[in-house]
């Protein structure tokens, strides 16, 4: 099917594509120019265009480096930490699970390799504010609460299923031919996944990291019941500043902005691995 | 000492057995060619051999070492791949490399530059060195394969079709160059094909696998010139060999014609006769006991290959040069040459038989 066909004339085509950018950029404009704005210029709004209706300052910027800068940078150091270390753990102990899963047969009661592989996804279908209640109590009791240790292993916990399901996708489809190929070639079990699987599966292992680095940086439900200050992540920060009774929508944009920016580089980066894998076929 | 030596082995995929008793040794340097048309378990061979499938029962020697239970990566050998298995992150030189740099090998640079050459040059892939696999052709492929099997001293060298997918030429300036090189070596090689002209070509022994049972052993010569049953037989040749049953009352079955046979043997069920042993008469000429009628002319290198109908059985004639004009739909004269026939039993097996024969007219 050609796009020609699905649009008609292509000039109803270009009207459809610029309202649905139009509906889907329109967001980060507001918040990138909200970032700019003083608390006038919000208040006495809608305003739309920097420079015409109002004068862009950085203010809030400034506010984020100086005066809340303690807050912040605590917030985002610890997304930084919570999502690049669960992320590097889930598609650790994943691989070794995916690789298990697509190289061996297993017999867990009446389960095989693929109801085993469906069991481990499924911990990841419900929704988490099903298990948060339960797992608030739980840390309590294991005095997790608030701790890195226990945000780490929350959020391995959360991205792990994932990971193992993309990852034994990826390893499936390397022939096992050409491991064999390397143990011909006078390598043992250890050489052959260091140097041929890992290296033939690197871009499965990077989506799995990616996916995982998003999904911790974005989630804000469990960092929100199980951290209170010491392990406390940005999305938890932001939220506080609009808490109370003046919501400050000048700072949450500008915090909102540079939160942004990490889950676009990583989406970016997958994008072009992705690429890669196409062209190598 | 043996150096390859199989005993007993069975292997079955769930119901189906790949490999039934096989039994069977080799000498240091042997080139054994594994014949046996698709299915009759050849690959299966040579995968447990390297240790890519378990056998189910038998013992496997290579070197007088126990295999059974040995890794693959201590094995010591080689294989080339049917579906080539290249390491398709590595550049081609790095491909043949990657045996060499084994960690119970780490050969010296200058070394491995000197292997490189010989066997580059050999499959002539020098200028396919820097590119990657997925930048070659199916034939290029094959080759790149076949030389990281080539590369290295292995105790044995299994090669698995390695010449299947190469372009005609190639395929047969690579069977001398390919038997030379391995003969330069020393390499001790079971080479797998389906293919008799490209396997007799290179073996200095054939092992005939049909059905996952070892049908023969020998030299090339004498499993052209003496199968050991009608199903060895009827794969050998191109095209394959007549094989004609014979009557209760002792005489050739040809459909609606019969010949008699000019010996009598007890127990003969069928007699083969290869398409190059039927030479074409004048059919009016007197003593012509057979006629058939020609259903296809078709011309292979400088022999003409040609189909005839006796009557409900079909037939297959090659001569080099035609005493006379033959066109479809003629009738013509067959003479067979007994003393070339091959003669089997009611369990399809050889039987051999000593003495003079005439052919039907009197004459060759």
């Amino acid at each position: 099917m050609s796009a020609a066909k699905i649009g008609g004339n292509s000039s109803l085509r270009y009207v459809v594509v610029l309202l649905w950018a139009v509906f889907a950029l329109f967001p980060l404009y507001w918040i990138l120019i909200t970032a700019f704005k003083l608390p006038k210029d919000i208040f006495r709004g809608p305003f739309y265009l920097p420079g015409v209706d109002f004068f862009p300052t950085t203010n809030s910027f400034r506010y984020l480096l100086t005066t809340g800068s303690g807050d912040f940078f605590h917030g985002l150091g610890n997304s930084v930490l919570f999502a690049t270390t669960s992320g590097i753990f889930s598609v650790l102990f994943g691989a070794f699970a995916a690789y298990g899963l697509a190289r061996y047969e297993y017999r867990l009661g009446p389960m095989k390799n693929d109801d085993i592989s469906f069991f481990i996804v499924s911990q990841r279908m419900m929704p988490p504010i099903v298990a948060v209640i339960a797992l608030f109590v739980m840390y309590r009791w294991l005095g997790l609460l608030d701790t890195y240790f226990g945000m780490i292993l929350i959020y391995t916990w959360y991205n792990l299923p994932l990971s193992v399901y993309l990852l034994t996708d990826f390893i499936k489809r390397i022939p096992p031919d050409i491991e064999y190929a390397a143990a011909i070639d006078g390598y043992d079990r250890v050489r052959q996944i260091l140097f041929i699987t890992v290296p033939l599966a690197f871009p499965g292992i990077a989506a799995a990291f990616f996916l995982a680095f998003i999904f911790t940086w974005n989630d804000f439900l469990l960092a929100l019941m199980l951290t209170f200050q010491n392990a406390k992540t940005l999305p938890v920060v932001i939220a506080a500043w609009s808490a109370n009774m003046d919501p400050r929508w000048w700072l949450l944009s500008a915090a909102g902005i540079v939160a942004v920016i990490p889950p676009v580089a990583a989406l970016s980066l997958l994008d072009r691995l992705m690429e890669r894998r196409e062209r190598m076929g | 000492m043996a150096k390859i030596e199989f005993r007993n082995v069975d292997k079955s995929f769930g119901q189906v057995a790949a490999l039934r008793d096989v039994t069977f040794s080799c000498a240091d340097r042997d080139i054994v060619v594994v014949f046996g048309p698709p299915g009759a378990g050849k690959s299966t061979l040579l995968r447990v051999l390297a240790g890519l499938e378990d056998i189910d029962r038998g013992e496997i020697y290579l070197n007088g070492r126990a295999m059974n239970d040995l890794p693959i990566h201590r094995r010591n050998v080689a294989m080339a791949f049917e579906n080539y298995a290249l390491y398709p992150h590595f550049k081609v030189r790095a491909n043949l490399e990657f045996p060499l740099k084994a960690p119970a090998v780490r050969m010296a640079a200058a070394q491995r530059r000197t292997r490189l050459e010989r066997v580059a040059k050999l499959l002539e892939i020098e200028e396919l060195l820097d590119r990657y696999p997925h930048q070659l052709s199916g034939g290029q492929r094959q080759r790149i394969s076949l030389g990281r099997a080539l590369i290295r001293d292995a105790d044995a060298t299994l090669l698995d079709e390695p010449i299947a997918h190469l372009d005609a030429r190639l395929r047969s300036a690579l069977r001398g160059d390919l038997r030379l090189y391995l003969r330069e070596s020393g390499a001790t090689t079971l080479y797998a094909t389906p293919d008799f002209q490209e396997g007799f070509a290179i073996a200095s022994k054939v092992i005939v696998l049909i059905g996952g049972v070892v049908r023969q052993i020998s030299s090339p010569d004498e499993v052209f010139s003496r199968p050991a049953d009608a199903h060895v037989a009827a794969l050998i040749g191109d095209p394959a060999m007549n094989l004609i049953p014979v009557r209760a009352d002792g005489r050739l079955d040809l459909g609606e014609q019969s010949s008699p046979l000019p010996v009598r043997i007890n127990g003969l069920a069928q007699v083969g006769i290869r398409p190059g042993d039927i030479g074409l008469v004048d059919s009016t000429r007197s003593g012509v006991v057979v006629k058939g009628r020609v259903t296809l002319v078709e011309r292979v290198g400088s022999a003409l290959v040609i189909n005839l109908d006796t009557g409900g059985r079909a037939l297959a004639a090659k001569v080099d040069a035609p005493s006379m004009p033959v066109t479809l739909d003629d009738i013509v004269g067959l003479v067979f040459r007994w003393d070339a026939a091959h003669f089997f039993g009611q369990d399809a097996t050889r039987i051999d038989i000593r003495g003079d024969f005439v052919t039907t007219d009197g004459r060759l």
